[in-house]
């Protein structure tokens, strides 16, 4: 692994120039290295994070990506990591045109991590530098256990057994809160307690009656419309009125704060790190240190798993409408057409990210050109008008819209931000149809894949189905309080996979130290018979949904039916 | 992407579209094959939840040492092996792993009995996904195999898409073991007996070196006891000798005297065997079988390789209602999807032996994996071919792994009825026949039936 050598970074360099130009926003400091197939394939068991902690498993992924690549020689042309500042990889086989087309490609990827509002919780990171301060606790705990180090991987083992649960939106919702409290109708912890708590229990007592309440709360809107959000909420506890009436208040608030006031875990690591009288004990409070790194690293990574068609597609949209102007294309537009055709082709069967991000964001750009992101276009229903209809909204706007959309979406919101109707239109415009496959009639052993649908609701619901989308699973709280875990997956639609429960299970007794329980819901087989029974005597099977719970003690699994 | 497969329709086509030789449980093989096959086209399925079935860095042994501490430690081993032939000699040997995590099934039923009266309109396709392009509702856009075939199938587990799965499973990687080694280990283990020879030793390319010829007046070790007996006779001829009174400070030592141990080049003489692998690879072999079959062939060509001190000779054959002779690395791999025809296996055995004389020089075995079903219109040509193979084989050991659906009934199976009917059972000194399940097949059981083909009374 090297850095640029000064010649690629120059070109570097006007890459950045121009895609500024074009609106891209990213840092001026960004740090590219070339490296080779093998430092490729090394790091990606590391997510290309060569600061990430280390564990067995990702040994063992390094030999298979090399096996790999023996058997089937694959080139990967980049990566990105979203750190800051952004770090970028690149093949040291690629040609220079090549890199240049590339550069673009990763400058819209920097433009995207940082301007995605799903990645706000990254953008003051600098995540390789806090991985490798993660590296070497985890790294300090190993030596610090000695013979017993094994442990550690254990205690990596079960906590990323629940590293998909990770409480990403609750992080979110706790940025957007803190950024926009007005959206939120959020007041202060101040302002919460006395209307909340400290008038609330005075009224209980008959102390105050309800119109005094009233009262208060339009004494605090009035100092906040006379002295401003802020200095008002000041002025409205400092003032002679409240002192006189409560002296004691700022007292009980202090009292209150110090013994209550405990944020609510947002998921289940947190939950365990808090409550877990195993993770508390003194000897193993090192567990709760390992806990919370595999919880930072999936939290890192859940905005990238939940933007791949987007992210890929502005990347594809980018390094296209960037590099055809660019003049270092001269005499290699044949070798880019051919590179550009093997990114973003849209397959006969299934489904290219790169492809359907950059198609979408283009027809949304599109339609804004026309206006036809209106009211008044949603309610025309001729397909002819639809399809000449412009109402010149312009280039501008166009543009707006489009890097709104990179702002705003992940791949659910792109994938369902149009209409039925516009859905359909999108689908016409790029021959994307359901494809059904059949037995054939006349060959025998052999399939037919054929064209079943053409309905622009009836692809959506197939992708929908498809997108990242990890259970529901949440605690309940009550039945947790003796000590043990109780897990509830809230049903929808889906069942888990319960060969892998068992196990995961057994991890969080471990981590919790206590019975461990998981309600769920599943199908189960009415006068169960085996499938081949079915076969002989042309019958099909039919299911019962019922709720079940599986229960975790002393490594034991036991499945009840509710 | 979503999938089901509505057995019902297949049932359906069972009845129309019967090829020659398709026995019930290999149009019941088919379906299993046609299920996974659509699951892995269409991206759902098994390999996705499992996208971390990995192998492995560290040795061997290191690997072994983990799980060992993992059940001291309470908890279960977690890294998987599966053992692959892919030449003479050679064994690969692949570890994996698979992380849990909870996540989403794939079965979501359609027939769910409080809804089933709601839902008249049948589905009748076999699954569901997304393309793009030019054509017409209705279009046919590609046609694919129900199974895979060639280089995919039941024995070297899943499908090698690049960039996919790709050679997460592969042969050509892993741990290279010498199956010699790992046939002495699984000796230990098992407790395997010895066999019993029927042919001639043939010298090999080996030699031995050991100090037993003798050279007068110079060599490497002197042989102290034929020195003093030359001794004695050239004193006896000189006259030094009186029987009365022997004095040996008085003998002469001439120099040819002194004889020395010098060492000898020594050719090895050895048994050798050929075996021959036979595999069922029509529809109603398809996966679990299968996979438990080339587990018993790999042990027990590893217990031949001890047994015969590396010189055997493993032969493959593979047979639907047609047999071929196939690489190592086919005989794992491959899957046909056919039907079944038991007669061509023996045939194919019965012409390669008698072609190549194999049974003049070499002590011959024949084991057979089979689920018993068999399209046959009369046993005694299967029959008169399978007695040709016991006049020549030292042993012939066929595992049956028999269905539920015959257990369940009580049912002999094809392969089962004709072989009782011709006493074949009676020939216990070079037959011996194991009948196990075919679902659910445990490593105890494959060890068992491992035994019970090797046994010697």
């Amino acid at each position: 692994m090297k850095l640029l050598d000064p010649a690629a970074k120059k070109d570097m360099e006007e890459c950045k120039k121009r895609a500024r130009a074009a609106g891209l926003v990213f840092p001026d400091d960004t740090l590219e290295y070339f490296v080779t197939n093998r430092d490729m394939l090394e790091l990606s068991p590391k997510v290309m994070i060569p600061t990430l902690y280390d564990h067995w498993i990702q040994d063992l992924e390094v030999v298979r990506s090399k096996w790999i690549y023996e058997a089937f020689p694959h080139n990967p042309y980049e990566t990105v990591i979203n750190t800051r500042p952004p770090i970028s990889f690149y093949n040291a086989d690629n040609a220079d045109w090549l890199n240049v087309m590339i550069f673009y490609h990763v400058l819209a990827h920097i433009d995207f991590f940082q301007n995605n509002i799903f990645f706000r919780k990254t953008w003051d990171d600098d995540f390789c530098g806090q991985a490798l301060a993660d590296k070497r606790l985890i790294n300090h705990i190993r030596k610090e256990l000695g013979a017993e180090k094994r442990w550690v991987d254990y205690v990596i083992e079960f906590s990323s057994a629940i590293g998909n649960l990770v409480g990403y939106y609750p992080e979110l919702e706790e940025a957007s809160r803190q950024d926009a409290p007005e959206v939120f109708g959020r007041v202060s912890e101040k302002t919460d307690f006395y209307f909340g708590h400290f008038l609330k229990q005075r009224y209980e007592a008959k102390v105050i009656d309800l119109k005094f309440f009233f009262d208060e709360v339009e004494r605090r809107n009035l100092f906040l419309r006379n002295h401003g959000r802020e200095r008002g909420e000041v002025a409205f506890f400092e003032d002679d009125y409240l002192k006189s009436r409560f002296p004691e208040f700022n007292d009980v608030f202090r009292k209150w704060k110090e013994k209550n006031h405990k944020p609510k875990p947002k998921d289940l690591f947190e939950h365990l790190a808090e409550n877990s009288e195993f993770l508390n004990k003194e000897k193993n409070r090192w567990m709760k240190d390992v806990l919370q790194v595999v919880r930072r690293t999936n939290l890192y990574f859940q905005a990238q798993i939940r933007t791949k068609n987007c992210n890929e597609g502005w990347a594809s949209l980018w390094h296209e409408r960037l590099f055809i102007p660019d003049e270092r294309i001269k005499t290699r537009e044949t070798d880019y057409a051919k590179v550009n055709a093997g990114v973003v082709v849209d397959p006969r069967i299934g489904l290219n990210p790169y492809a359907f991000g950059k198609h979408m964001l283009e027809f949304i750009e599109d339609m804004a050109r026309r206006g036809k992101l209106s009211r008044g276009y949603q309610l025309i229903k001729d397909a002819e008008i639809r399809k000449h209809y412009n109402c010149g909204s312009g280039e501008g706007f166009a543009k707006k819209v489009l890097f709104e959309a990179r702002k705003y979406f992940d791949d659910r919101l792109l994938l369902n931000f149009l209409s039925d109707d516009d859905f359909q239109d999108f689908t016409d415009k790029h021959k994307f149809f359901v494809v059904g496959a059949r037995l054939s009639p006349t060959k025998w052993g052999m399939a037919e894949l054929y064209i079943k649908s053409k309905s622009g609701i009836e692809y959506r619901r197939l992708l929908n189905k498809h997108l990242y989308h990890p259970p529901h699973i949440v605690i309940d709280e009550k039945r947790s309080a003796d000590g043990g875990l109780y897990l509830v997956h809230e049903y929808e639609g889906r069942t888990l996979f319960t060969k892998h429960i068992p196990e995961v299970l057994i991890g969080l007794e471990f981590l919790s130290g206590g019975c461990v329980a998981l309600e769920t819901t599943e199908y189960e087989e009415v006068n169960m018979k085996p499938q081949w029974k079915h076969f002989w005597e042309g019958t099909e099977p039919e299911f019962k949904k019922e709720r079940v719970r599986y229960t975790c003690k002393d490594k034991e699994v036991e499945r009840t039916v509710l | 992407m979503c999938l089901e497969v509505d057995f019902a329709e297949l049932f359906e086509r069972r009845r129309t579209v019967v090829k020659e030789f398709m026995t019930e449980l290999d149009i019941l093989g088919e379906n299993s094959a046609a299920k996974e096959r659509l699951e892995k086209l269409f991206g759902a399925g098994r390999d996705k939840r499992l996208s971390a079935k990995i192998s492995a860095l560290e040795s061997f042994d290191d690997l072994l040492n983990r799980d060992k501490k993992r059940e001291d430690d309470g908890f279960k081993p977690k890294i998987k092996f599966r053992r692959i032939l892919v030449g003479p000699n050679k064994i690969i040997v692949v570890p994996y792993v698979e992380e849990e995590q909870f996540v989403h099934g794939e079965f979501e039923p359609t027939n769910i009995a409080q809804l089933s009266q709601l839902s008249d309109e049948k589905e009748k396709d076999i699954g569901e996904t997304i393309g793009h392009g030019d054509g017409e509702i209705g279009d046919i856009i590609r046609e694919e195999p129900l199974r895979d075939s060639g280089g995919d199938g039941d024995g070297d587990g899943d499908g090698q898409d690049p960039g996919k799965n790709a050679g997460q499973e592969s042969g050509d990687h892993g741990f290279e073991e010498e199956a010699y080694e790992a046939g002495k280990k699984r000796m230990e283990q098992l407790q395997l007996p010895n066999t019993k020879e029927k042919r001639k030793k043939i010298p090999t390319d080996e030699y031995v070196y050991d100090l037993i010829d003798r050279h007068k007046g110079s060599g490497q070790l002197l042989d102290k006891k034929e020195t003093l007996k030359r001794i004695v006779r050239t004193n006896i001829f000189l006259g030094r000798i009186n029987e009365d009174n022997l004095d040996p400070s008085k003998m002469i030592v001439g120099p040819q005297d002194k004889v020395f141990r010098v060492l000898s080049r020594e050719r090895v003489w050895k048994s050798q065997a050929v075996v021959f692998f036979l595999r069922d690879y029509s529809g109603s072999m398809y996966g679990e079988p299968t996979r438990a079959l080339i587990s018993q062939h790999l042990d027990i060509y590893g217990w031949l390789l001890v047994q015969y001190e590396r010189m055997v000779v493993p032969r493959f054959v593979v047979h639907d209602t047609e047999a071929k002779e196939v690489s190592a690395r086919q005989y794992f791999k491959l899957s046909s999807g056919g039907g079944t025809s038991i007669i061509s296996g023996y045939k194919k055995i019965n012409e390669i032996v008698e072609g190549e004389s194999l049974d003049k020089d070499y002590n011959v075995y024949v084991f057979q994996g089979t689920d018993g079903d068999d399209w046959v219109k009369g046993s005694g040509q299967t029959l008169a071919e399978l007695k040709k193979i016991l006049g020549y084989v030292n042993r012939m050991g066929v595992t049956v792994f028999k269905h539920p659906y015959h257990i369940a009934n009580g049912r002999k199976t094809t392969f089962e009825e004709y072989i009782e009917e011709g006493g074949i059972l009676q020939e216990r000194d070079v037959f011996r026949m194991h009948v196990m399940s075919s679902e659910e097949v445990t490593e105890e059981m494959n060890i068992e039936a491992i035994k019970a083909l090797v046994d010697q009374d």
